[in-house]
């Protein structure tokens, strides 16, 4: 006869979300926000960000549908990515604070392309920088909340300035073409073939 | 020890199962009710409790609700009636800390947002199906489904499950010819 020697610990029951968490979609939308504070490079004084189809450029990886970015987008535009720049460059986090205060966010349930209900951010205005501002505001605050999520810093790809949203403990990147080279340099020059390996002949013949 | 985070799904379930036991909502009672899922039951007032009971149909049709998109459409009206107000504050340590509340919001305010949020936050994960209402006939006891493979039906197993799984059996054995009746094992 077996004896349990150790008493069953009661099951605990799961916990359930009870406010809002870094999804996807939000996370994608903070690395937005900083797609749109690299528009304008401070070493060589450029601004890409210099009519309506590059605004729309810059926001066309948003997961969910936006309003068509026009001309008169453009300055407001400038004007946010100021504010971003604070958030991301100089940890002025009061700066998302007040975003949140003059673009106060709504949250509704919407099925999203493949019919999925998603938890969307909404606006008052429904112009697209305000409805940015709101949505970049609580992404980041969401994102900057989570002690788990990662932290905004400046990319460490070889030659860039540019900020990038970092993640766990991966390097900050603000491009897959700032990874790739940051990949490339991380690897020793000159590194020789494996040692102990014969060169591959093909597959040997039947006979 | 750290305190339990305020758990707005098993608020609601209990203050639904409260009402369907006839048992008027007052101050009191709903302070109790809010201690007992974390939230500060001090400030809770007749003001609280009207906001809380006219809402209570509604969180209702979220439980149990026979399709989601149902059950969406509810949570989205209780999003519009309690907007989240969120907050970027310092918190401990120099993390920020996101607060969805005003400090100076009712309870019956933050309540009802939290519920909307939290009740959202399931939705989008395709897991509002877990507020449920009890299988049993007879039962108007709600509950929130914590099971890890959602598959809990009854609010106790032992009362309600126990009492649907004999009269099935029963169904079963009345239904089944003459011949084909099983009977019950008997230890010797």
């Amino acid at each position: 006869m077996t004896g349990r020697t150790k008493r069953l610990e009661p099951r605990v029951g799961r916990a359930l979300p009870t406010g809002l968490a870094l999804t996807d979609d939000l996370l994608r939308i903070a690395v937005i926000a900083g797609d749109i504070v690299n528009t304008y490079n401070p070493l060589n004084d450029i601004d890409f960000l210099c009519d309506a189809d590059a605004l729309a450029y810059v926001v066309s990886d948003h997961p969910w549908t936006l309003p068509p970015a026009t001309a008169r987008d453009v300055e407001p535009a400038r004007r946010l990515r100021g504010r971003l720049t604070r958030v991301f460059r100089a940890a002025a986090y009061d700066e998302l604070d007040h975003l949140l205060l003059e673009n106060p966010p709504s949250l509704a349930l919407a099925a999203g392309a493949d019919g999925a209900p998603r938890l969307l951010i909404e606006a008052p205005s429904h112009e697209l920088v305000p409805l940015l501002a709101a949505q970049m505001a609580l992404s980041l605050s969401v994102f900057l909340a989570d002690p788990a999520a990662g932290s905004l810093d400046v990319c460490e790809g070889p030659d860039c300035n540019n900020v990038a949203v970092r993640r766990g403990t991966a390097p900050p990147t603000c491009s897959d073409r700032c990874r790739t080279a940051l990949d490339a340099s991380a690897q020793p020059a000159g590194r020789p073939a494996r040692a102990g390996t014969r060169p591959r002949l093909g597959r040997p013949s039947r006979r | 020890m750290t305190p339990e985070a305020p758990d707005p799904l098993a608020l609601a379930a209990a203050l639904l199962n409260r009402a369907s036991a006839g048992a008027p909502l007052t101050a009191a009672l709903l302070a109790a009710e809010a201690a007992a899922s974390g939230y500060p039951s001090a400030g809770i007032d007749a003001a609280d409790v009207d906001l809380v009971t006219s809402v209570l149909p509604a969180q209702r049709r979220v439980f149990g609700a026979a399709r989601e998109t149902e059950a969406i459409e509810v949570v989205n009206g209780l999003l519009r009636l309690a907007p989240v107000r969120p907050r970027l504050v310092a918190g401990d340590g120099g993390v920020p800390t996101l607060a969805m509340h005003g400090p100076d919001d009712a309870f019956g305010v933050v309540y009802l947002s939290d519920f909307s949020l939290a009740a959202a936050a399931l939705a989008a994960q395709g897991q509002v199906g877990r507020l449920q209402a009890c299988a049993a006939s007879g039962c108007d006891v709600v509950f929130v489904d914590r099971s890890r493979a959602r598959g809990r039906r009854y609010c106790d197993i032992r009362t309600c499950g126990n009492r649907t799984n004999v009269a099935a059996y029963r169904e079963r054995q009345r239904s089944a010819p003459p011949g084909r009746r099983t009977a019950k094992r008997r230890d010797p």
